[in-house]
C-alpha cells in the first residue's frame, strides 16, 4: 500500500508544483494606473497617427524647428506616447477579460457541484454496468438465437406457408430488430447528438439531463457492460465452475422463474445470489471489473466535460474552462485543470486501494 | 419442337408454377443461411465491416438524390478529412507506442530504473489527465499558430490535430504492448531464444509483437480508430459551438464534429426530437432534414459498426 500512496501522491505533488508554476507565471499583472507627464497626455489628446510617415516626420521637423538642439526631449514625449497608447490597448483588453473572470470561490462551488455529479455518474454507471451486463449474460444462457437468425427464420416461414400469423410473427421480429439498433444507437451516440436532438438549449437547471446523458451515451455503459459480459463469460468457463455445476448447485439461469435468478437479485443495489452458482462468478469477474475502473473513471470525466462544454451549460465547471480559455485568463483555466487532475488522481488512488483490500483480503497480497 | 405440358401452357399457372420453384428455391438457401449463422459466423468482422461500408455508401446515395449538391460536398469532405485523421492517429499512436514500450523494456532489461520509471511516470500523467483537456490544450496551441501565421494549409493543421490526439490515446496501446510482451516474458520460449544468442531486439519486435499479437495489435487500432473519431468530433463540435467567436469555421479544416455544430444541422437533429412527438412530420427527416441527419447518423453508425468489428474480432480469435 505504501508503494501505492507513493506512486500516486508523488505524481500529484509534481504536477500540481507544476501547474501551480504555470499559474503564477499566467496571473495577470496589477495594471498600474500611473498617469504620463502632462506634456504626454496633451501630445496624446491631438491623436496624432503613429503609423502614418508623415506626421511622425512632421513632429520630427516641428521639434527640429521649435527646439533646435533640444529636439530630442519631444522625440521623447513622441516615444512615451505610444507606450501610454499600447498600455491603454493592453488595459481595454484586461479590463475585457477580467468581466469574463470568475472569483475562486464561484470556481470552487463549481468544482464541489462537478465532484458530484461525477460522483452521482460514476455509482450509478457502476450498477447499470454490472446489472445490463449480468443481463446480457443470463440471455446468453438462454441459448436463444440472434435477432438476424430468428427474422431469416420468419422469412423462410412465410416463403413455405404465407399466412397472417407468421407475417405478424415477421413484422413483430422487424420492430423489435429496430427498436433494439435505436437503442444500440442512442447508447452509442455522443452525448451532444442525444441532447440537441431533444432540446436547444441548456441552463443551469438541466443538472439532471446531464447525469442521464453522462450515464447512457457516449458509449460508456453499453462498453463496460460488455466488458463485464465478458469477465462473466470467461469465467463461467472455468474449472471451478463446472466443478460446482458436477455436485448439483443450482445453475439454472433462465431470469425471472423462481429456480433461476429472480429479477429482484439482479436489479438490487448489492447483488447476491447466494446458492447459485452465478454468485461465484460474479463475484469473480466484479473483482476483475473493479481492475478497469480507473480507465472507465477517466471515460466518463471525459465524457461530462464533453457533455458540459458541447451544451454550453453555464455555471458548470467545464463550461467556465471553455470560457475561461476563450477570453485567455489561462491562470483560471489552469486551475481547473489541476482540479480535474486531482479528481481523476483521487478516483485512481480510491480504485488502487480498493484492489489492494480486497488483494489482501484473499491472500494475494 | 418442346412439348409444354397442358398444364403449363397457360401464363398464370405457368408463372405459378415459378414463383413456387423460386419460393422453395429461396427458402432453401434461407435455410442454409440460418444454419450457418446459427453456428457462430467465422467472419462476423468482415461482414460488420461490409456492412459498415454497405451503409455509408447507401446514405451517401440517398445524399445524391436528396440532398443539395454543396452540402453534399461539405459533408464528403468533412468524412475524408476526418477519416484522414483518425488514420493518422492510428499510425502515429502505434508509432509512439511502439517506441515508448521497446524503451522501457530496454531500459528495464539493462537495469536503468531511473530512466525506465521516469517515461512510466510520464505515461501516468497522461493518463490522469482527461483526454478532452489534452486535446483540447493542443487545439488552443494550433489556433495559436493559426492566428499568428505560423501555420496556413489544412494538410499542416490536421497533421498537428492527429498528433496531439495520438498523444492523448497512446497510453492505451502502450499497456497492450507492455502486456503482450510481459505474457511472453514469462513463457520459456522468451529465456529460450535468449540463450540461443537471439537478440532481443528480435524477440520482442518479430516473435512477439509480429507473430503472435498481430491480432491484438490490430483489435486494438481499430478501437483506437474509433476512439479518434469520438474524440475529434467532439472536440470539433466544442471549438465550433464554444470558440466560435475567436476562431472561424474557415480556419479549422471541416469535419463531422465542426459540421454538425454547425446551426443548420443542429436544428435538423432537433427535428428528430420533433418528430418523436410528432409522428407526422417523420419523412420530413429522410429530405428536408438531410444534412445534420447525415452527418449524425455517419459518426454514430460509424462507432457502433467499429464497436461491432472489434467485438466479434476478439470473440473469434479470443483476443
Amino acid at each position: 500500500m505504501k508503494k501505492i500512496n507513493r506512486e500516486h501522491l508523488g505524481s500529484a505533488i509534481f504536477v500540481s508544483l507544476f501547474l501551480f508554476v504555470l499559474f503564477c507565471l499566467t496571473r495577470p499583472p496589477a495594471s498600474s494606473g500611473n498617469l504620463p507627464s502632462p506634456a504626454v497626455q496633451m501630445l496624446n489628446r491631438i491623436q496624432p497617427d503613429i503609423n502614418d510617415p508623415f506626421q511622425v516626420q512632421l513632429f520630427k521637423d516641428m521639434a527640429a524647428a521649435f527646439a533646435g538642439a533640444d529636439s530630442n526631449r519631444f522625440l521623447t514625449y513622441w516615444q512615451q506616447m505610444q507606450q501610454y497608447r499600447q498600455n491603454q490597448q493592453q488595459r481595454i483588453v484586461s479590463r475585457q477579460k477580467a468581466t469574463y473572470r470568475v472569483s475562486l470561490g464561484r470556481l470552487f462551488t463549481m468544482y464541489l457541484n462537478f465532484i458530484w455529479i461525477y460522483l452521482l455518474v460514476i455509482a450509478l454507471t457502476y450498477y447499470g454496468v454490472q446489472t445490463l451486463g449480468t443481463y446480457l449474460f443470463l440471455r446468453y444462457k438462454q441459448h436463444q438465437p440472434s435477432h438476424a437468425v430468428r427474422i431469416i427464420s420468419a422469412a423462410r416461414r412465410i416463403l413455405l406457408k404465407p399466412t397472417v400469423k407468421n407475417w405478424n410473427v415477421f413484422f413483430a421480429l422487424c420492430l423489435s430488430a429496430l427498436i433494439k439498433t435505436g437503442l444500440y444507437f442512442v447508447l452509442f451516440a455522443p452525448a451532444y447528438v442525444i441532447a440537441y436532438s431533444i432540446k436547444s438549449d441548456f441552463d443551469t437547471d438541466s443538472t439532471l439531463f446531464m447525469i442521464l446523458l453522462g450515464i447512457i451515451s457516449n458509449g460508456v455503459l453499453i462498453t463496460y457492460a460488455n466488458k463485464f459480459f465478458h469477465l462473466l463469460l470467461t469465467e463461467s468457463r472455468k474449472g471451478y465452475v463446472r466443478t460446482a455445476v458436477v455436485k448439483n448447485l443450482n445453475h439454472n439461469f433462465t431470469p425471472g422463474s423462481r429456480k433461476g435468478i429472480s429479477w429482484r437479485a439482479l436489479f438490487a443495489l448489492r447483488k447476491n445470489f447466494n446458492g447459485h452458482v452465478l454468485q461465484h462468478i460474479f463475484m469473480n469477474a466484479r473483482f476483475q471489473y473493479v481492475a478497469t475502473f480507473k480507465e472507465q473513471a477517466a471515460f466518463i470525466i471525459t465524457g461530462l466535460i464533453i457533455i458540459e462544454m458541447a451544451l454550453n451549460i453555464h455555471g458548470h465547471l467545464s463550461y467556465e474552462l471553455l470560457q475561461q480559455l476563450l477570453y485567455r485568463n489561462y491562470d483560471l483555466a489552469i486551475l481547473i485543470i489541476w482540479g480535474i487532475f486531482l479528481l481523476v488522481k483521487a478516483t485512481e488512488w480510491a480504485t488502487d486501494g480498493i484492489l489492494y483490500r480486497i488483494k489482501k483480503r484473499l491472500g494475494y497480497q | 419442337m418442346i412439348n409444354i405440358p397442358k398444364r403449363l401452357q397457360n401464363p398464370i399457372l405457368r408463372f405459378s408454377a415459378f414463383f413456387t420453384k423460386f419460393r422453395q428455391t429461396a427458402a432453401q438457401k434461407l435455410f442454409r443461411l440460418e444454419r450457418r449463422l446459427q453456428g457462430g459466423n467465422r467472419y462476423a468482422a468482415q461482414i460488420y465491416f461490409l456492412f459498415w461500408s454497405g451503409g455509408l455508401l447507401l446514405l451517401w446515395l440517398w445524399d445524391v438524390l436528396f440532398l443539395h449538391a454543396p452540402e453534399r460536398h461539405l459533408l464528403e469532405k468533412a468524412f475524408v478529412h476526418s477519416l484522414f485523421i483518425a488514420t493518422l492517429v492510428v499510425l502515429f499512436s502505434f508509432a509512439m507506442a511502439w517506441a515508448t514500450a521497446y524503451s522501457i523494456e530496454f531500459f528495464t532489461d539493462r537495469q536503468k530504473t531511473i530512466a525506465a520509471g521516469a517515461i512510466l511516470f510520464t505515461l501516468n500523467l497522461i493518463r490522469s489527465l482527461p483526454q478532452i483537456v489534452g486535446v483540447l490544450l493542443g487545439y488552443v496551441w494550433i489556433t495559436y499558430e493559426i492566428q499568428t501565421g505560423q501555420i496556413t494549409s489544412n494538410i499542416a493543421i490536421m497533421l498537428r490535430m492527429s498528433v496531439f490526439l495520438a498523444l492523448f490515446i497512446f497510453p492505451e496501446v502502450v499497456a497492450l504492448l507492455r502486456e503482450r510482451i510481459a505474457y511472453f516474458r514469462q513463457s520459456d520460449f522468451f529465456n529460450a531464444m535468449r540463450v540461443s544468442g537471439i537478440s532481443e531486439w528480435r524477440i520482442i519486435n518479430y516473435d512477439i509483437l509480429w507473430k503472435n499479437s498481430r491480432l491484438h495489435i490490430l483489435n486494438k487500432m481499430i478501437a483506437v480508430f474509433s476512439a479518434a473519431i469520438f474524440l475529434q468530433c467532439s472536440v470539433d463540435f466544442i471549438v465550433s459551438v464554444g470558440l466560435s467567436t475567436r476562431i472561424s469555421a474557415i480556419n479549422l479544416p471541416v469535419t463531422l464534429g465542426s459540421l454538425l455544430a454547425n446551426i443548420d444541422s443542429k436544428q435538423d437533429i432537433l427535428a428528430i426530437g420533433y418528430a418523436l412527438t410528432h409522428p407526422d412530420y417523420l419523412p420530413n427527416l429522410f429530405f428536408r432534414h438531410l444534412q445534420g441527419i447525415s452527418v449524425a447518423l455517419v459518426i454514430v453508425f460509424t462507432l457502433f459498426s467499429l464497436y461491432k468489428i472489434t467485438n466479434a474480432l476478439a470473440e473469434r480469435f479470443h483476443l
